[in-house]
């Protein structure tokens, strides 16, 4: 199965009949129906060199996955573990001792409302999603509370594209511009930090009007922007 | 829910005169309301102030009026909060809230027990005295709460008074003088009438976010603030009444800076409702 261009389809499309033999993966927005693949979900068909497909549409609800970044808000304190707000249906847990350097002893000691940078290791949809603040490694590696800073929500279509590589011109020529940090969460949640609060302020309200902004349109809005701030 | 950094920012931001979305303390989002929306009510608008997303309908019907006040029309109030407009909107803790609102509108616009008073000349709703009367059902539905939702309710619900016409409802003597009066409604709508809602107040929120004023909150501002001041300027920036929420108490000399802030704001504000209210007429 070759790499073929985006294409539009909506739910119940018959968009691949499976090969003979070799891999295909599938992803979120496709499920099978004997030899043929079937999308559920309205949204433009992407596949991989590798044999990846699935669809990316406009979803605002974020359906978790393993391997995933996310931006969550603690919602719940329990002794073992606290209860995070992803924008999933039901909250993910993270326990206390998936941090870097965390024992009975010492733990990290966050509160309802905080905001937590985590990764998704499990995700099935009979069992509440599962987070953890470290790498595969056990090293931080920037996960972790979020101190500082404002949160925003986006469409998840914008965060994955945010995460892609070649990174989208909004975000490059912000980063040329202006001096903050940025964590962009796969569920559509991004949290900006600067020393600045205006930068925060112009980050937090330019970063959206990239979504559908070409790389020279992009380019152009934040010179604007950026020189009426000085 | 808020994280306690991201209420600090706000709070410094405040301080500074800046705000998340760049706006200052005393800048309101862009306001757009249209009129006549829906066929089947005598009136109704639609608001947007910024993110939040009302909708306010009047629905006109002949009824009885209340035994201490013979004399008047009737008003009756009703607020709903739409389940997905917001996380707190569900079950009972949204219905408390809608009620809430309907409390704070109609105390804003009802008359006195005596019915002498109010924002609207309910005597002109009289149809025959002790008998019938016009009652006014005044439904305010929160399609979106993203903050100032009282605020974008009492706009929503003077421009829907100020869309609604009423027919003109005539009293014909029966034959016989011992039965009841028959009401002949005139359905020709060249003689319908207008409410007049010059005196009906705007209802402005103004929270204290790190100790300083600041008008037209987000949700997410809301919950950075200490306390909230709801005020209600009528078209002549009069102040016709005051509410307080939240815990923490506001200083008099804040309170004064409030209110004034208040009375610059709300002349803006109402000439958006009335800019959409004569576009629908000449349109």
């Amino acid at each position: 199965m070759g790499p073929q261009p985006a294409r539009v389809v909506a739910p119940g499309d018959s968009v691949y009949q499976l090969p003979e033999k070799g891999e295909v993966r599938v992803g979120s927005g496709i499920h099978q129906d004997g030899q043929h693949l079937i999308t559920c979900r309205p949204g433009l068909l992407s596949t991989t060199q590798s044999g990846k497909v699935w669809v990316a549409g406009r979803q605002k609800r974020y359906i978790p996955q393993v391997g995933d970044c996310v931006l969550g808000r603690i919602a719940d304190k329990h002794s073992e573990n606290y209860g995070v707000d992803i924008n999933t249906p039901f909250p993910a847990s993270l326990p206390v001792l998936a941090f870097e350097g965390a024992t009975r002893r010492s733990r990290p000691n966050l509160q309802v409302g905080d905001l937590v940078y985590a990764r998704v290791t499990a995700a099935d949809r009979d069992v509440d999603p599962e987070l953890v603040c470290t790498d595969a490694s056990g090293k931080a590696a920037g996960f972790g509370a979020m101190t500082g800073g404002q949160a925003f929500r986006c469409t998840t279509s914008f965060a994955a594209k945010l995460l892609s590589q070649p990174t989208p011109a909004i975000l490059t020529a912000l980063g040329r511009a202006l001096q903050f940090e940025l964590a962009v969460g796969l569920n559509g949640h991004i949290w900006v930090h600067s020393p600045k609060p205006t930068t925060t302020i112009i980050v937090t309200n330019t970063l959206p009007k990239g979504e559908f902004l070409s790389d020279a349109q992009a380019e152009m809005v934040v010179k604007r922007i950026v020189s009426t701030m000085q | 829910m808020i994280s306690r950094y991201e209420r600090l920012y706000t709070a410094e931001g405040a301080k500074q005169g800046l705000r998340a979305d760049g706006r200052n303390c005393d800048t309101f989002r862009p306001v757009s309301c249209s009129t006549g929306v829906f066929e089947q009510c005598s009136g109704s608008a639609r608001l947007r102030i910024g993110g939040t997303h009302v909708v306010a309908t009047v629905k006109v019907e002949l009824g009885a009026p209340t035994p201490a006040t013979p004399q008047y029309g009737r008003l009756s109030f009703a607020v709903d909060y739409s389940p997905c407009s917001a996380a707190t909107a569900q079950g009972r803790r949204g219905e408390d809230q809608s009620s809430e609102l309907a409390r704070a509108l109609e105390q804003s616009i009802r008359p006195s027990q005596s019915g002498k008073g109010g924002a609207l000349d309910l005597q002109s709703l009289c149809v025959l005295p002790g008998k019938t009367c016009w009652v006014l059902h005044v439904d305010g539905l929160i399609l979106n709460a993203d903050g100032s939702v009282l605020d974008a309710l009492s706009l929503a619900i003077k421009a829907a008074l100020g869309d609604t016409s009423i027919p003109l409802a005539s009293v014909v003597a029966a034959e016989d003088p011992a039965d009841q009066p028959e009401i002949d409604i005139d359905p020709d709508p060249s003689k319908y009438t207008r409410l007049d809602i010059q005196r009906i107040p705007v209802t402005l929120s103004i929270g204290l976010i790190g100790g300083l004023p600041v008008v037209d909150l987000t949700e997410h501002e809301e919950l950075c603030a200490d306390s909230m001041l709801h005020v209600s300027v009528n078209e002549r920036g009069r102040i016709c009444g005051i509410t307080q929420r939240a815990t923490s108490g506001i200083n008099p000399a804040t309170l004064q800076e409030m209110l004034a802030m208040a009375q610059r704001a709300a002349p803006k504000l109402l000439q958006s409702v009335q800019r959409a209210s004569s576009q629908m007429e000449t349109a």
